[in-house]
């Protein structure tokens, strides 16, 4: 090992400070992150439709935001779907969720450098913060008796600590729990009350059985949320590594030059499907949620009936819970339907 | 905002954008080969699509696709990688330059750079808070990298040296002497070579490529970046990866965890079949390329310009000093009179503002038509100015 590299590979040990707590009141939780999101099988004219652009000679660089249609498309569902109100130009589209979050992080920790994260998130957060550190970050306590959200109060307490950047879930992808209204219409005060700005993971929203009112779209909140998630989920996507990222004026363009930096473009192939589906009307998967939700019921049941501890959580996809004895266990994912079933 | 005050980058994009206006454009600037991806692997991919879409991809690839980046590694590049640990599949080359850098560098470090090269390795640099140290090279040296200018461009503070071969956008290669002089460096001092090898099929004239990872005491410390983008035509996909000793591949695999995560397993799959599929387009696109190169080089030569012999990559660096334009207001006025995009030199490097990159990517008749409007433009500079 050449001396040097081991300062980078200390900054890059992945946020030890950071790391999951092991929550004391239920047990121990360990985080599924291979499935997140349910799979399906992909229909096959949205397969042709993809082959078909590719022998067409669609298989050169496209612009480094995504394709233009393609975000005129990730706009309108967006706004459909209750997310967000951006224009097509506000959208960037990412190499996954990954890299959205990714570009998020780095770029808004930049002009906002003390960042406050609720200590029981996705793996993948810690990951990102970890390429190249903010200056400061601050944890927010997430219990479980919350789902894992942090309280408004904690997030309180972190602006009035100087926190000018929120990195939230909602809903949870350890629990699948959702901010409520009230609590959603207080964080978008505290955003304008502080001056701060919210990265906001709503990559779970399409499996929330509970209203899921967006802070983006809180009317005081405008300009002051980086929305993030996949671009499509639920549709058999996820391997395609197809991410999206909505963001104000002020950091678009520092979003738009690190992906360029990154990576020039999000894969076509990828791209392409996700246009073939929304051209296909196949984009909506109330469906799917309406099955999953019955799974996890079932799961629930199941949970309970051996002593589990269920934690909050109003998502059909996952399921959050805890042994009896504090054993390590996966998060229960009802997510895969016919290929997994859920899983302790 | 003035040329000067301009990044690189934003001078290119610039260009690119302002070339879009125009619906007879010939694009000489991009690095973007005309022709399409083999058929073979887009039949690959659509298999992936339909068989594959579920499966999970570790963050550094799927281990058939590591173990066909070993065998072509070994084959091409005459060094061997374990698929296991010295191996990560990244979102093309430009991820996997980004993954180098911020694996190598911390805030403070420099990175000896030699010019002129492709702005965004500066890019990467800025971003993880390094430095970057350049090395000047001259067309008269043929654009040549001085292991002896390296050396003296070395301070306390660097850690790491970039070598591009064929180097964009000079066109030079690195020769074996050169090579093993940087490696007698960075063992000396302690320092990570960055390879940019994705040029390495591409040299003419009987050139040959020699990677700086093949070389003794050269493995242990180099991390070597290729893609498949512009040999295959695949630039749209994203395949690219980096090679490296395990030790530093750890790094590289834990940033491609929290950058990206694993690349698009369609992708992937496409990327397998590239390397493992017949190669018989390959060397098709490489026999036009060689022969798009002579086309480009009589044109520049009926012009009366000089140029840096290109020895690799897919690119001619024309010197056009004679104009008495700066080489950014040269490509305006090119682009907007002529509809001919060329990269500015001084986009690359602000010491090469007398130079325009010339690519040979486009079909015969276009590479004809795009250099005989380039013509007409310095044609009637020299009768205006009468030089």
């Amino acid at each position: 090992m050449i001396d040097h590299l081991r300062e980078v590979q200390r900054r890059t040990a992945m946020n030890d400070d950071l790391s999951t707590p092991a929550p004391t009141l239920v047990g121990r939780f360990a985080f599924d992150v291979a499935s997140d999101q349910p799979s399906a099988d992909l229909p096959l004219d949205v397969l042709d439709g993809v082959t078909k652009a590719l022998f067409a000679g669609q298989t050169h660089y496209v612009d480094v935001p995504g394709m233009g249609r393609l975000r005129q498309l990730l706009s309108d569902h967006l706004r459909v779907t209750e997310r967000a109100d951006v224009a097509a130009d506000a959208v960037v589209v990412t190499a996954g969720i990954q890299e959205a979050r990714f570009l998020a992080i780095q770029v808004l920790s930049e002009t906002y450098p003390v960042v406050a994260v609720p200590e029981v998130v996705h793996p993948g957060i810690r990951n990102a913060l970890g390429v190249r550190r903010p200056h400061e970050v601050l944890r927010l306590s997430a219990a479980p008796e919350d789902g894992y959200l942090a309280p408004i109060g904690a997030i309180e307490e972190a602006l009035e600590a100087g926190a000018k950047l929120l990195v939230l879930e909602t809903p949870s992808r350890l629990s699948g729990a959702t901010y409520d209204a009230q609590s959603v219409r207080t964080i978008a005060d505290l955003l304008v009350k502080h001056d701060a700005h919210a990265i906001l993971d709503t990559g779970f929203a399409a499996w929330s059985e509970a209203p899921m009112p967006s802070l983006a779209l809180q009317p005081n909140a405008e300009g002051r949320v980086t929305l993030i998630s996949e671009a499509l989920p639920g549709v058999g996507l996820e391997a395609w590594s197809l991410g999206v990222l909505a963001t104000s004026s002020e950091h678009l363009a520092g979003i738009t030059k690190l992906k360029q930096i990154m990576s020039i473009c999000t894969s076509t192939p990828s791209q392409l499907a996700a246009i073939e589906f929304f051209d296909r009307g196949l984009q909506d998967v109330t469906s799917v949620r309406n099955s999953l939700a019955k799974a996890r019921r079932e799961a629930v049941e199941q949970a309970m009936a051996v002593g589990a501890t269920v934690v909050p959580g109003s998502c059909a996809n996952v399921l959050a819970v805890a042994t009896i004895d504090g054993t390590p266990v996966g998060a229960a994912d009802g997510s895969v339907s016919e290929r997994r079933a859920w899983r302790v | 905002m003035s040329n000067k005050a301009k990044r690189g980058t934003e001078i290119l994009y610039g260009l690119i954008g302002e070339a879009r206006q125009y619906d007879d454009a010939i694009i000489l600037g991009r690095g973007d080969p005309d022709f399409d991806t083999p058929a073979h692997i887009i039949d690959a991919a659509r298999h992936a699509m339909e068989h594959s879409s579920g499966e999970a991809s570790p963050p550094e690839g799927i281990l058939p696709l590591r173990r066909a980046i070993s065998d072509r590694v070994a084959r091409r590049n005459g060094v061997v990688y374990d698929p296991a640990d010295e191996i990560v599949f990244t979102n093309g080359g430009q991820e996997a330059l980004m993954l180098m850098i911020a694996a190598t560098l911390a805030p403070g470090d420099e990175i000896i750079v030699p010019e002129p090269n492709y702005n965004t390795y500066k890019d990467a640099v800025a971003f993880v808070g390094a430095s970057v140290v350049s090395v000047k090279t001259s067309a008269e040296q043929a654009f040549r990298t001085d292991p002896a200018e390296v050396r003296a461009a070395l301070t306390a503070r660097t850690k790491a040296i970039l070598l591009v071969s064929p180097n964009n956008p000079a066109a030079s290669v690195i020769s074996r002497a050169d090579q093993e002089a940087f490696i007698a460096i960075a063992r000396e001092r302690g320092l990570v070579l960055i390879a940019d090898d994705i040029y390495d099929v591409l040299t003419y004239d009987g050139i040959e490529h020699v990677s700086a990872a093949s070389l003794p005491g050269g493995r242990e410390r180099t991390l070597t970046l290729n893609a498949l983008s512009k040999t295959y035509a695949m630039t749209g996909w994203r395949t690219g990866w980096v090679t490296g000793p395990a030790d530093l591949m750890a790094t590289v695999r834990a940033l491609k965890a929290g950058v990206s995560g694993p690349a698009s397993i369609v992708a992937q799959y496409a990327a397998l079949a590239a390397l493992t599929g017949p190669q018989d387009e390959l060397e098709r696109m490489r026999s036009a390329y060689i022969e798009r190169r002579r086309i480009v080089l009589d044109a520049v030569k009926a012009m009366g310009l000089s140029f840096g012999q290109p020895q690799g990559g897919q690119f001619v660096f024309v010197d056009v000093s004679e104009t008495g334009m700066d080489s950014v207001e040269l490509a305006q006025k090119v682009l907007r009179e002529e509809h001919v995009l060329a990269y500015p030199g001084g986009a690359f490097s602000p010491d090469m503002s007398n130079f325009v990159r010339v690519t040979f990517l486009q079909s015969e008749d276009k590479l004809r038509d795009g250099m005989a409007r380039f013509k007409r433009v310095v044609d009637d500079i020299r009768r205006t100015t009468g030089q």
